[in-house]
């Protein structure tokens, strides 16, 4: 097909059976390529049976010939799980025949894709036994500027990114290796004009992105043609993107590689360059890591000479001189490495154990805005018989997110009931969130907009408060004869997952139940983890574009040949930006009250379950979550205060530190629970009640459920501390997206090309209501649910709101401030074009004092 | 430029590799390199440009 099928939220209803051939077939077609790339023959052996591990040429064969059967009837998603195959076997001429072959326009024109393309083209071997080496050389010389073309019209059409910016300095810098001439000065010239071209594209790429892998680049390309000043000083704002990026706690080699050569030329201090250096040397697995990193310290210590720079190069000598190969099973020994010194493996660098266990469990989307990779998953219970789909977070989120933030409340149609306090609403409603500074007000008005958006209040117009969720259930005949209790949230969400084709309760692992973050935000479905994600991302992007602001006027100054103060106030306010990070927790909340019990089940992995017995054969008994025991309403305590998990929640956690990596402020930021049960949309938590466990885990107090509420008629406690499953960072990289496509469990949505037309989805909230209600009506497994919402639910009362009131303020408030708007973004964009303009002229003066052309 | 031979096993398939890489005497990147018999990526490498793989047939025999 030429484009994908997009259905549009209004189609839902009527989908139920072209979804479920729709997710037959493509169900089918996902089994196939997942056995062409199964490892091992047969595919389900496990490691005791006997197996052989199946080679390249056979998954080649197998991708081949699945390819043959043709492209025509496959849509974008299915297209990109065959390149992406390829690419994992490195296939990189297949991934090329494959670009060329298709016909489909949103897998080709997906800049993605077309980034992958690139890449592709700059690594595809060239040449065969046949041809000679100048035939072999113009061939890979081609492909080079085919690469940088592709990268180029990226560039062009708004899509730069580190990838694009880093492709072209590195074809740039491989042409140049490869050049050859005669007249040997005249090689000299052109290989010299090269890796002026490369640096120029690494700067530029640098100051477009603020990507560190870039950025070090930069650095060394700096050090190479002998400018060494501007090296330093560009090394320290790559140093401060390292520390946007989460450099601090990274395990990659290649990330901390980087963030320690700019600490050491930046001049940072002992105990961050001490850090980084220990993080890295837990992090080298391999020879050539530790000589690669050696090599680059040394030519940085004998041409930038320092106290640490020197200290570094020689430590990283020593190391050298302890490392020792590992042996294979035969007794060989191997290139990857091991030391036998302990080795310090601090996640983070403080001492500080409430700061660090808070971090430990939980996560933020920080690391993704900057240096994003495809598309990070956060997995459901799907393929095991849940009904929670995959909840994706791709690149076109972080856009529409983005979009959003730089969008006045105005704008994004948020109301206030009764002004903020200590705020001009007046000003605050008609400025882009970006120009707001203070987080606290950012994440008032943002959880305003989620709340209202997913309607927590009043889901759907159901008269469901959403925090009564779990309590607000009605019953129901299933027709096996079972009670059934469903709440109207519950029941939606089911008919949508039906409607999108998918049967609850099926254990298929090729079933593709992808679930963007933002069709789930414009639907306005979700409960505490998707107004908590939808917080994260929000919260993240507003974050980075601060931070990207005050780098990027730093890094001006080094265009500008002066140099950066890293304790100046641009400094200042990135730090203050940098050391507030909202991050989401998945948590038991705790509290010493009885629960109900039910049977313990152990599960197998094939998703079948047995009930536990105990010594004498008894069936086991625990708590049953969500469930607990009430008299008269009121929660049972528990005389011996033991904790039981009353429920799992996501939500979001404050965390502030001060320049000396202590935790100084800790507090609880929930979208979700704020109105019923829990007051913990903004609940500070004083740092002395955080406790630790031996284990490093963080127990939170979270307020108390007053007396009234309890049998005993006294206070008790509650307290917040993380699941079994929460291991802080959790998300996977997913393969068949082309990073473009917005799904719904899987299914591809049309309406979502630019942050506008988004927007218009999330404020027709009665438009959404109804749809949400039809699919359950029309759901041909409905338990019982009738309408809910009036006939013309558009025309019903709508409350007054401030929002409201600034806008009968009359066209000439609102003129005014679109005026003022205007005005800002002509300032803004003058601004912009000025910075660009300069760096042109920069970019000119220098080739034309090198001699180069421009 | 200096070409070096690094020998190793694929995680994935726990064949040997020798892997072929290109060293820069100024700066290296990060590539990728890939087990020449299952496909699969083995680990990153920093090299001047993608390197070559080859299995070791009579090691993996």
């Amino acid at each position: 097909m030429q484009h994908d099928h997009l259905i549009s939220f209004s189609e839902l209803s009527d989908s139920f059976e072209k979804n479920t051939s729709n997710t037959e077939k493509k169900r089918v077609f996902a089994a196939k390529v997942n056995a062409a790339m199964a490892q091992r023959e047969p595919a389900d052996a496990k490691d005791d049976e006997p197996f052989e591990y199946r080679s390249k040429i056979e998954k080649l064969e197998a991708l081949d010939k699945i390819v043959a059967e043709g492209l025509d009837d496959l849509d974008s998603s299915q297209v990109m799980s065959l390149f992406s195959a390829y690419r994992d076997l490195a296939a990189f001429d297949k991934m090329i025949d494959l670009y060329k072959n298709t016909d489909n326009e949103d897998f080709k024109n997906a800049p993605m894709v077309r980034e992958q393309l690139a890449v592709a083209y700059r690594k595809v071997p060239r040449g065969n036994k046949e041809q000679d080496n100048n035939e072999k050389l113009a061939d890979k010389m081609w492909d080079y500027h085919q690469s940088m073309n592709i990268c180029l019209s990226l560039i062009d059409e708004g899509y730069g990114n580190g990838i694009t910016f880093e492709n072209i300095g590195r074809c740039m810098r491989y042409i140049a290796n490869k050049t050859e001439m005669n007249d040997k000065t005249a090689q000299a010239k052109r290989k010299n004009e090269l890796l002026n071209d490369s640096l120029d594209h690494l700067e530029k790429g640098f100051m477009a992105t603020m990507e560190t892998s870039i950025g070090i680049q930069a650095v060394h390309g700096n050090i190479l043609t002998g400018q060494l000043g501007k090296a330093k000083e560009t090394a320290k704002v790559v140093y401060l993107a390292a520390l946007r990026d989460g450099a601090e706690e990274s395990h990659d080699y290649f990330c901390l590689s980087a963030a320690l050569q700019a600490a050491c030329i930046a001049g940072e201090s002992k105990d961050v360059v001490d850090h980084l250096f220990h993080r890295l040397e837990s992090s080298i697995r391999y020879k050539w890591e530790l000589e690669d990193i050696a090599k680059d310290m040394n030519r940085i210590a004998k041409t930038m000479p320092s106290e640490r720079s020197v200290d570094i190069a020689q430590r990283m000598e020593n190391l050298k001189k302890l490392a020792i190969p590992a042996k294979n099973s035969k007794g060989d020994e191997t290139d990857l490495i091991v030391f036998k010194h302990k080795l310090k493996e601090d996640r983070f660098l403080s001492e500080d154990k409430k700061l660090k266990a808070v971090r430990s469990y939980s996560y933020s989307y920080r690391g993704c805005g900057s240096a994003f990779r495809g598309t990070n998953r956060v997995g459901g219970n799907m393929a095991f018989g849940g009904q929670l789909p995959d909840h994706t977070v791709s690149r076109k989120d972080l856009r529409l997110f983005t979009g959003l933030v730089k969008m006045t409340p105005a704008e994004l149609g948020i109301k206030f009931n009764k002004p903020i306090q200590g705020v001009n609403m007046d000003v605050v409603m008609n400025q882009p969130l970006t120009k707001i500074k203070d987080p606290e007000l950012f994440m008032v008005i943002a959880d305003k907009f989620i709340r209202q958006t997913f309607s927590t209040q009043n889901f759907a117009g159901s008269n469901l408060h959403m925090e009564n969720n779990a309590l607000d259930k009605k019953k129901f005949n299933a027709k096996d004869g079972k009670v059934v209790e469903e709440s109207a949230y519950d029941a939606t969400v089911k008919s949508v997952l039906r409607a999108c084709g998918k049967k609850i309760g099926e254990k298929d692992p090729n079933i593709d139940t992808r679930t963007n973050i933002s069709a789930i935000f414009a639907l306005g479905m979700g409960d505490c983890r998707h107004h908590a994600q939808v917080k994260q991302i929000m919260f993240d992007m507003w974050q980075k574009q601060q931070m990207n602001e005050t780098l990027n006027d730093m890094y001006y100054q080094v265009w500008q040949g002066k140099q950066v103060d890293t304790a100046g106030p641009k400094a200042q306010e990135f730090f203050e930006v940098l050391d507030t990070e909202l991050r989401t927790a998945d948590v038991q909340v705790r509290l010493p009250i009885l629960m109900k019990q039910e049977e313990k089940k152990d599960w197998a992995k094939d998703g079948t379950s047995s009930v536990r017995k105990d010594a004498k054969g008894n069936a086991v008994m625990v708590d049953k979550p969500y469930s607990p025991q009430l008299v008269d309403g009121k929660f049972v305590v528990d005389k011996n205060e033991r904790l039981h998990n009353l429920e799992d929640h996501t939500l979001c956690w404050l965390i502030k530190k001060d320049r000396h990596r202590h935790l100084i402020e800790f507090g609880l930021r929930d979208a979700f629970y704020q109105d019923l049960h829990y007051e913990w949309g903004h609940q500070n938590v004083p740092i002395d009640e955080i406790k630790v466990t031996s284990k490093g885990k963080p127990r939170i107090p979270a307020g108390i459920i007053h007396g009234s509420r309890t049998d005993t008629g006294e206070d008790i406690p509650i307290y917040q501390v993380p699941t079994p499953y929460n291991k802080g960072k959790r998300d996977s990289v997913v393969t068949n997206s082309i990073g473009r496509d917005v799904c719904l469990v899987g299914v591809p949505l049309a309406g979502f090309a630019t942050p506008n037309d988004f927007l218009a989805m999330i404020k027709d909230r009665d438009g959404m209501a109804d749809i949400m209600q039809q699919v359950l009506l029309s759901d041909p497994e409905n338990l019982g649910w009738t309408a809910w919402r009036s006939p013309k639910p558009k025309e019903t009362k709508k409350e007054i709101s401030l929002q409201q009131g600034i806008a009968c303020k009359g066209q000439t408030v609102s003129t005014t401030k679109l005026n003022l708007q205007e005005k800002l973004n002509q300032q803004s964009n003058a601004d912009n074009q000025q910075k660009t303009l300069n760096m042109k002229n920069l970019v000119v003066q220098k080739k034309q004092k090198s001699g180069g052309k421009v | 430029m200096k070409e070096v031979v690094y020998e190793v096993s694929c995680p994935h398939c726990h064949k040997k590799n020798k892997v072929y890489v290109l060293l820069s005497d100024d700066f290296n990147e990060k590539e990728e390199f890939h087990c020449d018999f299952c496909g699969l990526e083995i680990g990153a490498v920093p090299a001047a440009e993608p390197p070559r793989t080859e299995y070791v047939k009579e090691d993996n025999s």
